[in-house]
């Protein structure tokens, strides 16, 4: 049974995928007559280049040829088809291991003699960046000027390596990655050709984890297809056997991350481990998915069109998690993890590392550098548009109570408008809309009442993170508040918030979750109010986000276990604390407000 | 249930399914295995030190030659194991690299006809140590060898050979066993008492190896309970430097206590060769070369130990700062030190959660230094002192 690589091997230019740059020029050459004498193929790993070079050999030495497209019935072509017995006149060196000046006097020495049936004598030199440097000199004669009956392929992955004075003797031909669209339809052919039935998604992943290489593909494809059940190659078997995480898992990491939530990270790795995931595996693939988010941060209008095969939802999740982390606080965090993923490199104890990659992803007060203190300003300033009241104060006067909806964010001066780009729910709308953007919230808002717009708006915008912090405080208060709650109307004292019907209302009270929620504005927002429970004078269709249900009633399964402990300690009130702790700062005294 | 030869793989289900049907698939015995292409030429086995890479290599070799697939009782499982079959290759590293000269031996080698049976494996254990012309030399051979010859080739993980090599190789990852599988293989194996296992096993973070260590060696205990309670002790600079002289002192006195008969051996052995002690003229010249020559070579492996000693004991401080981490995010996941969980919410309660990761990359700090060959007493001492603790009343 032959690897997959070695049985799908190309026997024609025409096979040869993702490299057309190289393949069409090679058959006009070929077809013209106007072939060189040496040649130079490189490129990354498992791309092509050695095949490339059997098959050019195949092609001058057809009986029909030198022809672009070798007959296949000759006794060369025969001979020289991919898996053949080979040819006498077709010679494949290993530099590696022939690569001494010894070798390469020994190969100037027999190139003298004729091919004994073919056309050529062909030369393949491989992996020649391991060619010494005098063995790379002694053959610089020959391949300069070597008889009319000799051509020799130079194929490598590191072509800098190669002498300079080799390579401007010889036509280079660099191969590059195949891009995943070409690679998916030859993944799909081959499995076809193979009579495996394989799921959807898989494809994606082999892709992914063949890293644009032909071979690493098919390697893995070979892996799985080896590993299929009765009914084909399943996504769950695919996972399984690469070690992939499940983006389910993920999301909850980078959601835990984003709202700082250090117990929940803890505990994802530990099942992670537990569950036999392999931590430098999910330490890639959390890495992968920062990168995913940095790219989706920096250009969301054209998101769909990058993330192609990323089904919407997905795509929608993510969206969400980039606005929640922050620009600067993503690019650090994916520093941190590729940091440490080369710490775990051989190392000893590798679920001890990843527990202090994600130790420092949550803690940017550790690190002294520049980064650190902006990922902590940034965390900060999304507390801070909201509670900082010179702000608020400063949008109040320039929003005109009297205006039409639109007005206040549309006029809202620049500090408010900066780091409002950064709110979850505006990101969704910012593809179609960067201008008029602000606007959305306020459609979603139809109760508001002139008491501090700004600063209900400023909740608003913060909603998802509340809920995110109630989550990790009580898991009923959470349940309950996701299923369709929404602030209705704040002032001075009392927030209230209103709920879809009124036994929910009721089982809030009861709870005492109102405590829970004030204490995670408090956290959030750096507000305190009183919540007032009301029910949703709208009725129950006003939900914000259509999600929200289905999700609460798969978790709600949990919730008893998961409740905790109320009197978590807190340690947010004011923005002076929220200053302390940040960013360290002392009170040197206290000025009276009026 | 799978071979006999598989029982020592601990928590590797996954990987000896893959492999089981791999030598089903080799041996003809399952046709649909066949014929899905379970059984390839390349392999690379990854996984962290004491998950068993080499074990299931030779696992592998040991189930494609024995005629029982693995009884791990017959001559032929034992040959393999001992590395001494005809038809294996073993290559095994004694030196910091292999070397391309080497690899091209064994490729000559690998290409020769079974003596045996219908295989031929060669088993490279630390292809991490590969230099990149050995790499080099052998990626020919590992994507076209003769039908006979599978290669196995074993590495902490799967970026530590070159990309050419990984991307010819079908890849088996090892994982780190939980607790519970090591816990049960000491109960069952070894006979330990069960509650001791759980602490050890939680203790040696999934390495079968140095578990058992631990659960036997009194001594290895009682060490680590001390060296553990170092963090939640240590205030004053004094307190500080005395730690890092104990500790230092303890690692010296470990590696030549481990060394010491073998090198008063070893010295004794050499010396009578010289002919110490015999009648005449005594020792001939050159014997005293030879005794220097000795004598460093023991010096280096006692450095050498006690190196490894430093590295295991700072990397068990470390964990106890992961578990301040934990308890300091409330997280529920168990803590490895469970045995000193009021240490651990001691301290905790005592530094922020910065000062915890603070204090980690100090301890990490100091393994780098300790590698780079740093004197150890500076590096231990200069860690120290940022393990100290705020004096009473905060940082």
């Amino acid at each position: 049974m032959l690897a997959l690589y070695r049985k799908y091997r190309p026997s024609r230019f025409a096979d040869v995928i993702g490299q057309e740059h190289v393949t069409v020029p090679l058959s006009n050459a070929l077809s013209s007559g106007r072939t060189h004498h040496a040649y130079l193929f490189s490129g990354p790993r498992g791309c092509g280049k050695t095949s490339s070079a059997r098959i050019l050999a195949r092609s001058l030495n057809c009986e029909q040829g030198p022809t672009p497209d070798p007959c296949g019935k000759c006794q060369s072509c025969m001979d020289l088809v991919a898996n053949g017995p080979g040819s006498i006149d077709v010679v494949e060196l290993d530099a590696a291991t022939h690569g001494l000046v010894d070798d390469a006097r020994d190969l100037r020495e027999k190139a003298f003699f004729s091919p004994v049936a073919g056309r050529y004598k062909i030369y393949i030199i491989d992996e020649a960046h391991q060619l010494g440097p005098g063995a790379a000199n002694a053959l610089l004669k020959v391949v300069e000027e070597p008889p009319p009956h000799v051509v020799f392929i130079f194929a490598t992955t590191e072509p800098e390596k190669l002498i300079a004075t080799i390579r401007s003797r010889t036509h280079h031909y660099p191969f590059r990655l195949v891009p995943p669209g070409i690679l998916t339809k030859h993944l799909e052919k081959i499995c076809e050709e193979e009579g495996v039935k394989v799921a959807k998604g898989v494809i994606p992943l082999v892709v992914r984890a063949g890293g644009g290489s032909v071979r690493d593909s098919l390697s893995v494809l070979g892996q799985l297809l080896a590993g299929a059940g009765p009914d084909g190659v399943t996504y769950e078997i695919a996972i399984a056997l690469l070690g992939y995480t499940d983006s389910a898992i993920l999301d909850q990491v980078i959601d835990s991350f984003a709202a700082g939530d250090g117990a929940s990270v803890y505990q994802s790795v530990d099942h992670l481990v537990e569950a036999g995931h392999e931590p430098r595996r999910f330490a890639q693939d959390l890495l992968e998915r920062l990168r995913d988010l940095i790219v989706l941060e920096s250009i969301p209008q054209s998101a769909h069109s990058i993330f192609r095969e990323l089904p919407p939802d997905q795509l929608e999740r993510m969206q969400q998690q980039a606005a929640r982390f922050g620009r600067g606080s993503l690019s650090r965090a994916a520093d941190v993890v590729n940091e440490g993923l080369t710490q775990m490199r051989g190392a000893t104890a590798p679920r001890l590392l990843l527990e202090l990659i994600c130790a420092r992803v949550l803690l940017p007060g550790s690190e002294d550098s520049e980064r650190g203190v902006l990922a902590r300003l940034e965390r900060l300033e999304r507390r801070g548009d909201v509670a900082l009241p010179s702000t608020s104060v400063k949008s109040a006067v320039a929003a005109p109570i009297a205006a039409p909806k639109e007005a206040p964010a549309a006029d809202a001066p620049a500090p408010v408008a900066a780091p409002v780009k950064k709110a979850p729910p505006r990101a969704i709308d910012e593809d179609e809309s960067p201008v008029a953007a602000p606007p959305v919230e306020v459609k979603s808002a139809p109760a508001a009442k002139p008491t501090g717009p700004i600063d209900l708006l400023g909740v608003r915008r913060l909603w998802p993170e509340i809920i995110e912090n109630v989550k990790a405080r009580r898991r009923l208060t959470w349940s309950l508040i996701s299923a369709g709650a929404q602030v209705a109307s704040m002032d001075d004292k009392v927030m209230a918030v209103s709920l879809s019907n009124s036994g929910a209302r009721d089982s809030f009270m009861r709870s005492g979750s109102d405590e829970i929620l004030r204490q995670a504005i408090i956290d959030v927002v750096g507000l305190d109010r009183r919540i007032e429970a009301i029910v949703d004078p709208s009725g129950s269709e006003a939900s914000p986000s259509s999600k929200a249900p289905k999700k609460s009633a798969l978790e709600k399964k949990s919730e008893r276990k998961d409740e905790r402990d109320d009197d978590a300690t807190l340690n947010a009130t004011s923005g002076a604390a929220l200053l302390a702790r940040e960013l360290g700062a002392e009170i040197i005294g206290q000025f009276e407000k009026e | 249930m799978s071979a006999p030869v598989f029982a020592d793989l601990v928590g590797q289900q996954e990987a000896i399914a893959i492999i089981e049907r791999a030598v089903r698939a080799a041996r003809g015995i399952d046709v649909e295995a066949q014929e899905s292409g379970a059984m390839t030429h390349a392999w690379l086995f990854t996984g962290p030190p004491g998950s068993g890479r080499s074990n299931a290599a030779r696992a592998f070799a040991a189930a494609l030659l024995c005629t029982e697939r693995g009884c791990g009782e017959c001559a032929t499982c034992r040959e393999v194991y001992a590395g001494t079959h005809a038809d294996v290759e073993l290559m095994e590293s004694e030196g910091l690299s292999i070397k391309a000269d080497q690899i091209r031996e064994l490729i000559v080698r690998a290409a020769w006809a079974p003596a045996t049976g219908s295989f031929r494996v060669v088993i490279i254990e630390d292809a991490d140590k590969l230099t990149e012309t050995a790499a080099n030399a052998l990626l020919k051979a590992i994507e076209e060898p003769g039908s006979f010859t599978t290669w196995f080739l074993c590495a902490p993980s799967p970026s530590d050979v070159l990309p050419t090599i990984r991307s010819r190789c079908r890849s088996v990852l090892l994982r780190t066993p939980s607790h519970q599988d090591v816990a049960s293989v000491l109960i069952e194996r070894d006979g330990v008492d069960p509650t001791m296992a759980a602490h050890v096993a939680r203790a040696s973070q999934g390495h079968v190896g140095r578990a058992k260590w631990l659960a036997f060696d009194e001594d290895a205990r009682k060490f680590r309970h001390d060296l553990l309670a170092i963090p939640a002790r240590i205030r004053t600079v004094g307190e500080a430097l005395s730690t890092a002289a104990e500790l230092h002192r303890a690692a010296n006195e470990e590696s030549v206590r481990e060394n010491a008969d073998r090198d008063e051996r070893e010295m004794a052995e050499l010396s009578t060769a010289w002919g110490h002690g015999a009648t005449g003229k005594g020792m001939p010249s050159g014997a005293s070369k030879a005794i220097k020559e000795l004598e460093k070579a023991q010096k280096s492996r006692t450095t050498a130990r006690n190196r490894a000693f430093l590295d295991i004991a700072l990397l068990d401080l470390a964990t106890f700062y992961r578990d301040v981490l934990l308890v300091q995010a409330g997280a529920e996941a168990p803590l490895i030190n469970e045995d000193l969980r009021s240490n651990v919410t001691d301290v905790a309660g005592q530094i922020p959660a910065e000062g915890a990761l603070k204090r980690v990359e100090a301890i990490m700090g100091a393994r780098k230094a300790l590698a780079f060959n740093v004197a150890p007493l500076l590096a231990l001492e200069s860690m120290m002192l940022a393990l100290r603790l705020p004096a009473r009343g905060g940082e």
